[in-house]
């Protein structure tokens, strides 16, 4: 039994006043005045939590007359001095002395008194006032003279019983002000301002009201309170912290919050969307507030556990946000001070575990389950392409029955093609690079026996006859006398060939001349899958990547075919070939294998001639370097054309030198330097479209027959694939492709590879062998498609057209942002009791926890289904004490600076008392009974007599009440970190009034992600955005990386969303003046705020009306005539101090990004004005009215 | 002083301070609070006046090796793991019969056939007066054991990077906590209102593949005030965040706006006007 609570129930007596200074402070109440005490000194052992409770002392009994363990009476109402509470804590027994030493903790004076004085007046209990359902309370007629509306009455009977006077009303100015920044975040416009000052109507504040009520802004300042309250981030926020897409649900709460959506219908959506009949796209990203709690996917994480950590982050998220108790602390024990035992902890974690997500995020964005999110636009878009995809498959199809004849004609073509006389080759040399010996046992079969070497090169020369050879064959051979049929000499019979180069040498020792023979293309009749046989001549040879011939998965010969790129035909010289074994698959090296070669073949297959280059054109001027065309950019390609290099130096002639050593797939080294080089091929090709891929040392820029098609201008060093594009051409029509490359200075080279044969008829070749019932669609639509795209012009369009469509298609589908969304299991997950916690101590003696809510709040609404709907019901009943005054008091925090009760976080035992009990309950239940309508209660809130306050008060107001809790001066605090950047960007100008969107990321010092990043995060460097749509956003689309926050927001007490917050602390620090002095963005903002008073008409206005501008444009009132003086005579000196420094007067106007707005004064001679201009901006937008709400 | 105030300092030790993690701190936090009589004029921004024991630690340096060596290989000497050698730990016993491996296990590893014990293959040698062992790996600091204290009692029920280090440095596994710097300027305060109580010298970006991945919430302050956060001290750019003046503004130049700005909001509060606590921009 929980014999303090229980006990305590026994004795309860209904008071209905629990104010916290009461009117007549000689009466002791329990839940003001005794209460904390106990809590504080006595709970931590005598209080809820069965674990800790001491059993020798177990039960501090209130009741009344009760004897406890020890036989004594702790409480003896109307007699302290008989009471042993009393007498424990005044002994001076060791032994009997109540908190004993151990605890640290001692009752003082006052609190004695205090306990003396309750129990002498019959120690009346009263339960924890949060508990009980708030009443309807009549509201006091306290001073109809200051205001009679309801809230006002309350504050003022307060401030009198407590000797207070209320401020007179704000100056208009300030009031439009403060209120434009509680309801938007931002500050009225100088329009705005004007037209409030010269609306002198009764209704004019009304009217202001409401105007920002109905604004988008809005929408987005109450939503970033909600951001903290729900955890939102743009990352897991553990770990690795990679990118998390669910920014569609922060759009969804400014949505929510701009249509003024019920905030009962707000929770059912944020706890159980997903559960509504047939939820809407809408619902469904709602829900994902209950999976904004941080994940990780850290390998060795144990999937259980990181399952427990999510449900209990809900789970306390829940109670935070919606009931305003510290759930979490019943993870592992009884709540020590509040009634939450362990055992309510999870039934209502039984609620939450039955989502059906994976504990570990995959470190992916689209953490399923997942929505795609689709704007009404969007969606005609697609479905729309996807109309036009059907018809495409269709005509197609047509086409291709219609066609039969010719496409069996072609068939047959293709599959003979590649069945041509194949004439065996004799080496003349066989080398082992490790050591195995290689045989050649006749027919031009070679042997692999002896050393069985883990990797090996191949060597084999062939000496070239009169025949011109255009392919090459070869085949892996079996040994049929053997048990595995396979072709590998692994033990598992498997081989994987890295890469194959050929080479074409003449001469001996020091004359020999060596140079590669350039394969075009291969192809083969067996790849093993995801060992391609394209991989052969890729360039590339690592641990994985070869053509694998699937010896452990199949028996048999099989063979690949290599396209040369140009036919050789050099008699006398040697063909030499080198086949690598080079992949971590130990001994996977042919057993016996077989070169032939074919004359030439009657196959469409896609060539390219040998490369020439031209060059260096020395231009030591960047921009000149690239965009400049040297000659051969305009001009026909013709082999002996002149060109020449002109430099101060004097002229060079160049000319198109042959390089057939350029093989693709592979990295060339041009001389060092600085310098343009021009590279030329041409393309024979067989197919429309060719994807390439390019590497650069410098910039690159490439054309097809004289048109620009790609451009890069980049400084890097050369490597693989750095860019890739794809280039249209006319089959059958020879195309021209010039790449143009730009060194700016060092090492300098070049990287070229293309995929041509993916169209390729020729690629089709695995495919011939089979027989057409046992092809699968994807193969079968190959066919399709390669026989349309060579058939006629018509047939080849309506191809491309289908592939352009899918490609859209699939970019759409791409590009559609994801958002996470809760989705429930059915049947629900069973839960259990943990053992203190443990994830791996489940309580099974228990049984499955039964899912209900706590037996001290109310209960389940009887039609309420018994899950996160429920839930959701529960809190919204008429009944629930916390709901409705849980979320008021956090709409008063936000406007008020503090809430009503100021531990908005806690409104258990140990959290503060309300300091206007009665306003709260009877805003809780106007709130509930006016259909929990935000907009209402915000218009409330500001309209009252008591938001209207100056926050000017005399000495006496501050000595009386130096915190304000009874409200006697209007609000004034330091601005939040949202509020206070987008202030600096709305007065300047600079401002993007854009609503939501991906995250954005304003520059940011270097260096902030990577100190705590991980190599392989996504999010591990930062890179700031750069157009001015993104860097100039309201703060709260900044992207959030949870590890490592904005230093803009952490800097002003943002909490890092790692976890449910409702209450930032507000602290000052230096590190915030050097941020609002030195950031670069606020920088910014005071050179685009000068720049308004420079430019346009204002450009010739007097630097003392500049000043006097710039002040009103930021804080909304002219400056006064001290504070002019001050501001005009640092301008003077600053403008004398630019004037004669040039340099740092650019330098502090080159800060931040270029705008269109500053074109004008970039261009003047003016900037020695605009640096001034810029500091004493500078100055005005850290000014402590500027940062301050007032 | 009073007796009983020494003997509570004489036990909180490195050890107890260290293993209570951010607890331990917190307690002596709340304690300086509790001993506080005007919770209004700390509400006000005062600064607390004192400890409630005088202090002895004058500072503390705090460096966390992310990814450093083993301590079996450093100053752990197991010279009994040489017999048990490959023997499997899940069959090993304490003398008491309790099994050895009793925590659970990453799954890095918990999928293994065998959990082979293996041994440190480094020579270990006592050095110093105190006689403490200390493996080849570290012969410098052989030298100096006398002036240092190795505790080897230390264990943790975290196996994940992640939470490991979150725990070691704030407490607990998960985020949220605040730091054990971020305690000591909340329970300790300053001697001096001119510098942060509490800095860190973070990291700098190594880009090596398996450099373990650190988080702004290792120095960050949890539910405390965000003022207690540490102050990082970076390897790049400005060692404190903005701590440079803008291009184009010099220090005489920034000093003199510096002036102005005092002179403004200064005014602001003073002459005729009611006062409305320029200052005091907590409230």
């Amino acid at each position: 039994m929980k014999s303090l609570f229980i006990a305590i129930f026994l004795l309860a007596v209904t008071i209905g006043n629990h104010s916290l200074i009461a009117q007549d402070s000689s009466i002791i109440e329990f839940n003001r005045d005794i209460r904390p005490i106990l809590a504080d000194k006595c709970f931590t052992c005598h209080g809820n939590d069965a674990g800790t409770r001491k059993p020798i002392s177990a039960s501090i009994e209130l009741k009344r007359q009760r004897q406890a363990s020890s036989g004594e009476i702790p409480i003896v109402p109307g007699e302290p001095r008989s009471s042993e509470i009393i007498r424990r804590i005044v002994s001076d027994d060791e032994y009997e002395q109540m908190p004993p030493a151990e605890s640290k903790k001692k009752v003082s004076p006052e609190e004695l008194a205090l306990l003396e004085r309750w129990i002498a007046q019959g120690a009346k209990y009263q339960p924890h006032w949060a508990f009980v359902a708030p009443k309807k309370v009549v509201v006091p007629q306290s001073d109809a003279h200051w205001s009679n509306q309801p809230i006002d009455q309350f504050v003022h009977e307060k401030m009198r019983g407590n000797g207070l006077q209320p401020s007179p009303v704000a100056d208009r100015a300030t009031l439009i002000r403060r209120v434009t920044l509680d309801l938007t975040g931002l500050p009225p416009t100088p329009d705005e301002l004007k037209a409030f000052l010269a609306d002198n109507s009764p209704e004019a504040y009304e009217r202001l009201v409401d105007r920002l009520l109905g604004s988008t802004a809005y929408g987005e300042h109450m939503t970033r309170f909600w951001l903290d309250a729900a955890r939102y981030g743009d990352t897991h926020g553990l770990h690795l912290d990679n990118y998390r897409e669910i920014w569609p649900y922060r759009d969804w709460v400014i949505h929510s919050f701009n249509h003024n959506m019920p905030w009962n219908e707000f929770t059912i959506k944020n706890l159980a969307g997903d559960l509504l009949p047939e939820p809407s796209q809408e619902d469904l990203i709602a829900s994902g507030f209950n999976r904004l709690h941080v994940t990780t996917n850290e390998g060795g994480a144990i999937p259980e556990e990181v399952f427990v950590r999510n449900v209990v982050d809900r789970v306390s998220t829940t109670g935070t946000v919606f009931m305003g108790m510290t759930w979490g602390c019943a993870v592992c024990h009884d709540h020590k001070y509040d009634p939450i035992s362990s055992d309510d902890f999870y039934s209502m974690y039984s609620y939450f575990n039955s989502l059906d997500d994976n504990p570990m995020d995959q470190n992916a964005k689209d953490h399923a389950p997942v929505i795609s999110v689709m704007t009404d636009e969007g969606r005609m878009a697609f479905e729309s392409l996807k109309a036009e995809r059907e018809q495409l498959v269709q005509s197609v199809d047509d086409q291709y029955a219609n066609l039969h004849d010719e496409r069996e004609q072609w068939e047959q073509r293709m599959r003979s093609a590649l069945d041509v006389d194949w004439f065996e080759m004799h080496p003349e040399s066989l080398e082992s690079s490790q050591g195995a010996t290689l045989e050649h046992t006749g027919q031009g079969i070679v042997l692999s026996s002896g050393e069985n070497p883990d990797k090996d090169v191949y060597r084999l020369s062939y000496k070239l006859g009169e025949i011109e050879i255009s392919a090459l064959r070869l085949d892996v051979l079996v040994d049929e006398s053997k048990a595995r049929k396979g072709g590998g000499r692994s033990p598992n019979a498997n081989a994987v060939l890295s890469e194959v180069r050929a080479y074409l040498v003449s001469g001996e020792g020091e004359q020999q001349e060596k140079t590669p023979v350039s394969i075009s293309s291969v192809t083969a009749d067996y790849s093993q899958p995801t060992y391609s046989v394209q991989n052969l001549i890729d360039g590339v040879v690592d641990a994985t990547n070869g053509w694998g011939i699937g010896g452990h998965l199949r028996e048999g010969p099989c063979h690949a075919i290599l396209l040369l790129n140009q036919p050789v035909h050099a008699p006398g010289k040697t063909l030499e070939l080198e086949l690598e074994f080079g992949t971590q698959f130990k001994q996977h090296s042919f057993e016996r294998f077989q070169i032939r070669a074919a004359q030439n073949l009657d196959v469409p297959y896609t060539r390219m001639s040998d490369w020439h280059r031209l060059g260096p054109f020395l231009e030591s001027d960047r921009n000149k370097a690239f965009q400049n065309d040297f000659g051969p950019e305009k001009a026909k390609f013709q082999i002996g054309a002149t060109f020449e290099s002109t430099t101060e130096q004097g002229t060079q002639p160049l000319k198109w030198e042959h390089h057939p050593e350029y093989v693709d797939g592979s990295i060339h080294e041009f001389p060092t330097g600085t310098g343009v080089w021009y590279l030329h091929r041409t393309i024979f090709p067989t197919v429309d479209r060719i994807k390439i891929s390019l590497g650069s040392d410098d910039a690159v820029a490439v054309w097809v027959d004289g048109q620009q098609v790609f451009a890069n201008d980049v400084a890097r060093p050369v490597a693989a694939n750095q860019d890739a594009f794809e280039i249209s051409v006319t089959p059958g029509k020879p195309a021209e492709l010039l790449v143009k490359i730009v060194n700016y200075g060092g090492g300098c080279g070049f990287y070229f590879d293309s995929k041509r044969g993916e169209n390729d008829a020729f690629a089709l070749y695995p495919l011939w062998n089979n027989a057409e019932d046992t092809l699968d669609a994807s193969e079968n639509d190959l066919i399709k498609q390669a026989f349309l795209r060579q058939h006629n012009e018509s047939t080849r369009e309506l191809v491309q057209r289908l592939a352009v469509v899918n490609t859209e298609i699939e970019t759409f589908e791409k590009t559609l942002p994801t958002t996470l969304v809760s989705r429930e299991m059915v049947p629900a997950r069973p839960a259990y009791f943990l053992k203190r916690g443990e994830y791996d101590k489940p309580d099974k003696d228990r049984g499955e926890m039964t899912r209900r809510v706590p037996d001290w709040l109310p209960p389940m609404p009887d039609d309420a289904p018994n899950d996160r709907m429920g839930i959701a019901l529960w809190l919204i009943g008429e009944n629930h004490p916390l709901m409705a005054r849980v979320t008021v008091n956090r709409f008063w925090q936000q406007v008020f600076g503090r809430g009503i009760v100021k531990t908005s976080e806690d409104f258990g035992v140990q959290g503060a008392l309300p300091t206007h009990p009665e306003l709260l309950d009877w805003l809780a239940i106007d709130f509930r009974e006016h259909g929990w309508d935000v907009k209402r209660l915000m218009k409330q809130l500001v309209m009252s007599e008591t938001y209207r306050q100056s926050s000017f008060a005399p000495e006496s107001s501050w000595k009386k009440d130096p915190t304000n809790r009874f409200l006697s001066r209007g609000p004034r605090y330091r601005l939040d970190a949202e509020s206070l950047r987008d202030r600096a960007l709305a007065v300047s100008g600079l401002l993007v009034e854009k609503i939501g969107g991906p995250g954005v990321k304003p520059p940011q010092p270097d260096g902030l992600w990577e100190a705590v990043g991980y190599v392989g995060s996504n999010t591990a460097k930062f890179v700031a955005d750069m157009d001015d749509e993104k860097i100039h956003r309201r703060s709260l689309y900044t992207f959030w990386k949870r590890t490592a926050p904005p230093p803009q927001m952490s800097t002003f007490d943002s909490p890092s969303r790692e976890e449910c917050v409702i209450r930032r602390e507000r602290t000052n620090t230096p590190l915030q003046a050097l941020l609002l002095l030195n950031d670069p963005q606020f920088v910014e903002c005071a050179k685009s705020l000068a720049a308004r008073f420079l430019t346009g008409e204002q450009a010739e206005t007097k630097p003392e009306q500049v000043v006097s501008g710039m002040f009103e444009q930021a804080l909304g009132r002219p400056p006064s005539a001290e504070e002019l003086n001050v501001l005009a005579e640092f301008h003077l000196d600053r403008t004398a101090y630019y004037e004669s420094n040039p340099d740092q007067a650019t330098a502090l106007i080159s800060t931040g990004a270029e705008m269109p707005q500053f074109a004008e004064l970039k261009a003047s001679d003016r900037s020695a004005a605009w640096a001034a201009t810029t500091a004493t901006a500078n100055v005005i937008l850290n000014l402590d009215e500027f940062v301050s709400k007032q | 002083m009073h007796s009983l105030e020494n003997e509570h300092i004489a036990q909180m030790t490195r050890r107890s301070l260290l293993r209570r993690g951010g607890l331990g701190i917190g307690g002596a936090a709340l304690a300086s609070m509790l001993a506080q009589p005007d919770i209004l004029a700390r509400e006000l921004g005062a600064k607390p006046e004192g400890l409630h024991h005088p202090a002895r630690a004058k500072r503390a340096i705090y460096l966390f090796m992310s990814g450093a060596p083993s301590q079996i290989d450093m100053f752990d000497y197991k010279p009994g793991l040489k017999d048990r050698f490959k023997a499997d730990l899940r069959e090993e016993k304490y003398d008491d019969g309790n099994n050895v491996l009793r925590t659970r296990v990453t799954t890095m590893t918990s999928g293994q056939a065998t959990f082979p014990i293996a041994p440190s293959k480094f020579k270990f040698e006592q050095h110093g007066q105190c006689g403490r062992w200390v493996s080849e790996l570290l012969p410098h600091t052989a030298k100096m054991v006398d002036d240092i204290a190795v505790i080897k009692s230390m264990w943790t029920e975290a196996i994940n990077h992640d939470p490991a280090i979150t725990y070691i440095t704030t407490g607990n596994q998960l985020p949220g906590k605040p730091s054990l710097g971020a305690w000591l300027s909340y329970g300790l305060g300053s001697m001096n209102e001119n510098l942060p109580t509490f800095v860190v010298m973070t990291p700098s970006w190594t880009g090596r593949q398996d450099a373990q991945a650190l988080y702004n919430r290792l120095w960050g302050s949890g539910f405390l005030p965000s003022e207690h956060q540490g102050v990082a001290l970076r390897p790049k750019g400005d060692p404190v965040l903005f701590l440079s003046n803008p291009d184009g503004i010099d220090a005489t130049g920034r000093r003199k706006s510096l002036d102005v700005l005092n002179q403004l909001n200064a005014t602001c509060c003073s002459g005729k006007r009611s006062r409305n606590r320029c200052q005091d921009r907590t409230i």
